[in-house]
């Protein structure tokens, strides 16, 4: 249809014109039509042919992603038709088809004839690229963006290893185009070596579906399909992940999982997201690397709105457990939870007065007495704050207000089946902030004393949530030390802290907090719990360093009077451009009532470090101290070529508490650059040029 | 068969006799040298140069008769030699040579391709011309594409 | 030994109160973080000077079982703020703050789902009591 030829310009030193009107530019000649741009040593144009005979070295830049280079040359003036010889068309500064001669059709497609495609760099020191793909016609469809072999010949370091009548791969500047991604061979102990194929498939603008089989063989086999639906919405957003499994771990069964989440924005500010979970059986996700760190899988359905003194949320959880200890029958499977909250500020108290309404519900499955209670629990609180200056610099808080429980409890005969509970409670706290300016760096110390009352209630209700028990400064001055409304924080008590603060913006800065609990009397709420249990809670000792280049310690421990430790947690991050190590060390003292029945001590590290543009690398190191081994250890490497990715995993881990022979699986992939738009964020390493 | 083109015309003959037509002629007889002005056209054969002022310079030739040796033309110079076209600001035709050197935003049009440069150098018996200085041609395609044998 | 209350007539506490409204929030652990700074810094909303805030999490999984069961979570939790003038909304001042809290994952589902909630409202307060030390610190380089 556009057989009409456009008009261009030809740009030169020198262009002589002899009596047939024949013209020869010469001397940094250009000619140059719409997008095309082509440079070569001399053009001779003859207007009879209407046509540009070209002399190169030729550089022909067509469009902004590909470049043909070649010889010689005879194309239209437009410079969309014609033939090059010994032509090397250069995709993205990636992809490199090599030619011995190439026919321009209509601006559009380039045609090369015994052809040798590869991003690899060749030069003499290195003749055979690490894979090229040989053939005796290759189509570029600079329109479609798709490239078409004819009789390819895959070629891996010279070796033909692959052979195709036809084959089309995307060319690297094509987004979202439908065709195989990179393929990558897994290797475990349980499963053999295998290879995933993924085929991406795009329905339209906004959905697109992934497949991707997965066969292995060897120690074991497995045959998979794994499959990824995603879907863009104007107001949301749909993923779902899934695998379908017949392997040699359970011969005759089917095993499966889904994984999906999603979320939409609704009218009036209000914001639905939901997320799906679910698998076959226990270890499937374990097998397969699947598993998303998930030993529990929850379902849930939330919609919410929060706004600046207003804040609804419904969320409705489904649980399902895999971990070996856990029995489903008796484990909360469906979990409810409504939270209203409204701040006002009151005319003439001043101060924030909130207003809170909660539900909260958790069935089990079983009917069984006990074993299977259900609990469910409607909350009002009221609650009023303010703070005053009192002389010399001395901080008031007030806190005044109440909760109403009315907690119904079924399939337990140790509880009465409906109990209300009004539970007053009034605060007085006084703060006295100090401060020094020395420079740049100020130091700050914040003592801390608040009084708190709270009504004894006379009734008992079940206790399912509020059975772990945690103690930093972020509820050393809070109302309740339990984290669910379940149980309240009753009695008379004292919590007392200390906090020194240097800082300064241009060095280093740090941050210590010391806190106590001091009861008047002990009720035995804590019993069981050791950081809290008596008229004396243990002591609370944080220490936050931030040191310059982006180093940060931090550690917090509570210990009795003689320094005994009941928990002490480290934490050391550092990160920089091309490296990044967190590493942490975690003791708790082992606590019956929380079901921790051994002392729990374990350091780990997790480092990336890109050792230059080529190499990067990977570590995550558990050592478990209670058992004295690693308990895993994961390895990776990753050494990326102008043309090839080649990435490693190693990874070690114990799956039973006295087996001394561990799991060892390496899984290695190999990703060819240059074929479709990878979309890997990283820049391709620059090439090292033949001299190198 | 195809359009005629280039700058030659076979038959030039540099000996031919040199007319020039102007509104106005100014002549130093002693120097050999005449001014003319105004709607200047300068003729020899097929060959015409039109410009605002042409300098002439004559000389006698072997046979004692006076000759115009050398052409000077200055504004809106254009030269016409069979099909081609040139427009430039100054032009310097040397008869005996059958050379004509054009400066200054000089432009050429060819059928539909124009070609504009800094200098132009036309060799009027053989048609040959050279374009010098950043020289920009432009390819027009006919519009109506042309069917060549 | 050169300290001075924070709250004694003149002091950064007392310059500070009221002076700072802050962005709405935009989930429950924000409501929390807000409310916070509120209190603290006594809510004015028609204050001179906004603050904002930016939170950005990540999640570690601690003691991990033989059988891959993961019983301890930490919680970090990276705070950036700015200090903006409300009326030539130039920024007068910003900082970050950093802390984790911790919380465990045995007992039942509803327990690790109550502690993982109140992990990350201990986290705001944590966080927003050490924007607090650092605004009265700075105090003095950008409050008039």
């Amino acid at each position: 249809q556009d057989g009409q030829a456009l008009s261009s310009t030809l740009i030169a030193d020198r262009v002589s014109i002899d009596a047939n009107g024949v013209l020869v530019a010469s001397g940094n000649v250009e000619a140059m039509q719409g997008d095309y741009h082509l440079k070569a040593s001399r053009i001779t144009y003859d207007p009879n042919s209407e046509s540009l005979d070209i002399e190169g070295p030729i550089i022909l830049q067509d469009g902004p992603n590909s470049v043909v280079l070649a010889d010689s040359a005879q194309l239209s003036t437009d410079l969309r038709e014609g033939l090059l010889d010994s032509a090397r068309v250069v995709l993205d500064q990636q992809l490199q088809i090599s030619a011995v001669e190439l026919h321009r059709v209509s601006g559009r497609y380039n045609q090369l004839y015994n052809t040798v495609a590869s991003s690899c760099e060749v030069c003499a020191k290195r003749p055979i690229p690490v894979w090229q793909i040989r053939s005796k016609r290759v189509v570029h469809d600079q329109e479609e963006k798709q490239i078409y072999f004819d009789h390819a010949f895959f070629e891996v370091l010279g070796v033909p290893v692959f052979y195709a009548p036809q084959l089309r791969l995307p060319d690297p500047t094509l987004e979202r185009s439908r065709g195989f991604l990179t393929p990558s061979i897994r290797n475990t102990s349980d499963l053999g070596t295998g290879i995933k194929l993924p085929y991406f498939i795009p329905l339209g603008q906004s959905k697109d579906v992934t497949l991707t089989p997965y066969v292995s063989a060897g120690t074991g086999y497995t045959r998979t399909l794994e499959l990824r639906y995603r879907q863009a919405f104007r107001r949301g957003y749909f993923e779902m992940n899934g695998a379908v499994s017949n392997d040699s771990l359970l011969e005759d069964e089917l095993r499966a999982y889904v994984v999906g989440n999603g979320y939409f924005s609704l009218p009036r500010e209000y914001f639905l997201s939901f997320d799906i979970e679910t698998a076959s059986d226990e270890d499937y996700l374990n097998d397969y690397d699947y598993n998303y760190g998930k030993d529990r899988l929850d379902s849930a359905v939330t919609v919410q709105r929060i706004r600046k003194d207003k804040l609804f949320k419904g969320e409705v959880i489904f649980y399902e457990s895999l971990r070996s200890e856990d029995n489903n029958n008796y484990q909360p499977y469906r979990v409810t939870d409504i939270n209203f909250n409204r701040r006002i500020v009151p005319a003439y108290m001043g101060g924030i007065l909130s207003l809170g309404f909660d539900f909260h519900g958790h069935q089990r499955r079983s009917e069984e007495d006990v074993l299977g209670r259900d609990v469910g629990r409607l909350s009002g609180t009221a609650d009023w704050k303010r703070n005053w200056i009192g002389p010399a610099g001395l901080l008031f808080g007030a806190e005044m207000g109440t909760f109403l429980d009315h907690t119904a409890v079924s399939h337990d005969s140790n509880y009465e089946s409906s109990v209300t509970e009004f539970l007053p409670y009034g605060v007085a706290e006084m703060r006295w902030p100090l401060i020094r300016q020395g420079g740049a760096t100020t130091h700050v110390i914040e003592p801390v004393v608040q009084l708190v009352w709270s009504r004894e209630s006379d009734e008992d209700t079940p206790t399912d949530e509020s059975t772990q028990l945690e103690f930093d400064s972020g509820n050393l001055y809070s109302l309740s030390r339990f984290p669910a409304p379940d149980e309240r924080e009753e009695g008379l008590r004292a919590n007392l802290g200390l906090s020194w603060t240097r800082s300064d913006p241009t060095g280093w800065s740090m941050r210590w907090t010391f806190g106590r609990i001091l009861r008047s009397e002990d009720l035995g709420q804590f019993d069981g719990y050791a950081i809290f249990d008596g008229a004396e809670s243990d002591w609370l000792g944080e220490v936050l360093f931030d040191l310059p280049n982006r180093l940060s310690v931090a550690n917090r421990a509570t210990f009795d009077d003689n320094f005994d430790f009941t928990r002490n947690e480290l934490r050391l991050d550092w990160n920089r451009d091309n490296f990044d190590i967190g590493t942490s060390f975690i003791w708790l003292e082992d606590n019956i009532t929380e079901s921790r029945y051994y002392d729990t001590q374990e350091w780990t590290i997790e480092a990336d470090w890109d050792v230059n543009e080529r190499i990067s690398t990977t570590l995550d190191w558990r050592y478990d101290m209670t058992l004295d081994r690693a308990a895993s250890t994961e390895i990776g490497l990753e050494y990326r070529t102008e043309c090839v990715d080649y990435d490693f995993a190693f990874e070690r881990s114990y799956s039973d508490y006295d087996q001394t022979s561990p799991d060892t699986s390496f899984s290695f992939q190999v990703n060819l650059a240059g074929i479709g738009n990878t979309g890997k964020g990283r820049t391709r390493p620059v090439r090292l040029g033949c001299r190198g | 068969q195809g359009t005629e083109v280039g700058f030659g015309n076979p038959e030039h003959d540099s000996s031919a006799p040199v007319e020039v037509v102007a509104d106005q002629l100014d002549v130093q007889r002693s120097e050999g040298k005449a001014k003319f002005t105004g709607n200047v056209v300068v003729t020899q054969g097929l060959m015409k140069l039109f410009g605002d002022v042409v300098d002439v310079e004559y000389a006698e030739n072997a046979a004692g008769d006076t000759e115009i040796q050398w052409v000077h033309a200055i504004g809106n110079v254009t030269l016409l030699n069979g099909v081609e076209a040139a427009e430039g600001d100054d032009a310097v035709y040397t008869v005996e040579s059958g050379v004509v050197v054009m400066t200054g935003d000089v432009l050429v049009t060819q059928g539909e391709n124009t070609m504009a440069g800094e200098k132009l150098t036309v060799q009027l018996e053989t048609g040959v011309g050279q374009m010098e200085g950043r020289v920009r041609v432009l390819f027009n395609p006919e519009s109506e594409p042309e069917k060549t044998e | 030994c050169g300290f001075t209350p924070a709250y004694a007539p003149g002091g950064a506490g007392d310059r500070l109160r009221g002076q700072l409204t802050t962005d709405p929030p935009y989930d429950k652990p924000s409501y929390v973080l807000v409310d916070r700074i509120e209190t603290r810094l006594s809510r004015n909303d028609s204050a001179p000077y906004r603050l904002t805030f930016s939170i950005t999490y990540g999640f570690d999984g601690l003691a991990v079982s033989p059988d891959g069961s993961t019983y301890r979570y930490h919680l970090t939790g990276t705070l950036d703020y700015t200090v903006v003038d409300q009326n030539t909304q130039a920024t007068v001042t910003s900082g970050t703050v950093r802390n984790f809290v911790a919380y465990s994952a045995l007992g039942t589902t509803v327990a690790t789902s109550a502690s993982a909630i109140d992990a990350r409202e201990r986290l705001m307060i944590i966080l927003a009591d050490q924007v607090v030390t650092e605004l009265m610190a700075t105090a003095q380089s950008w409050l008039p």
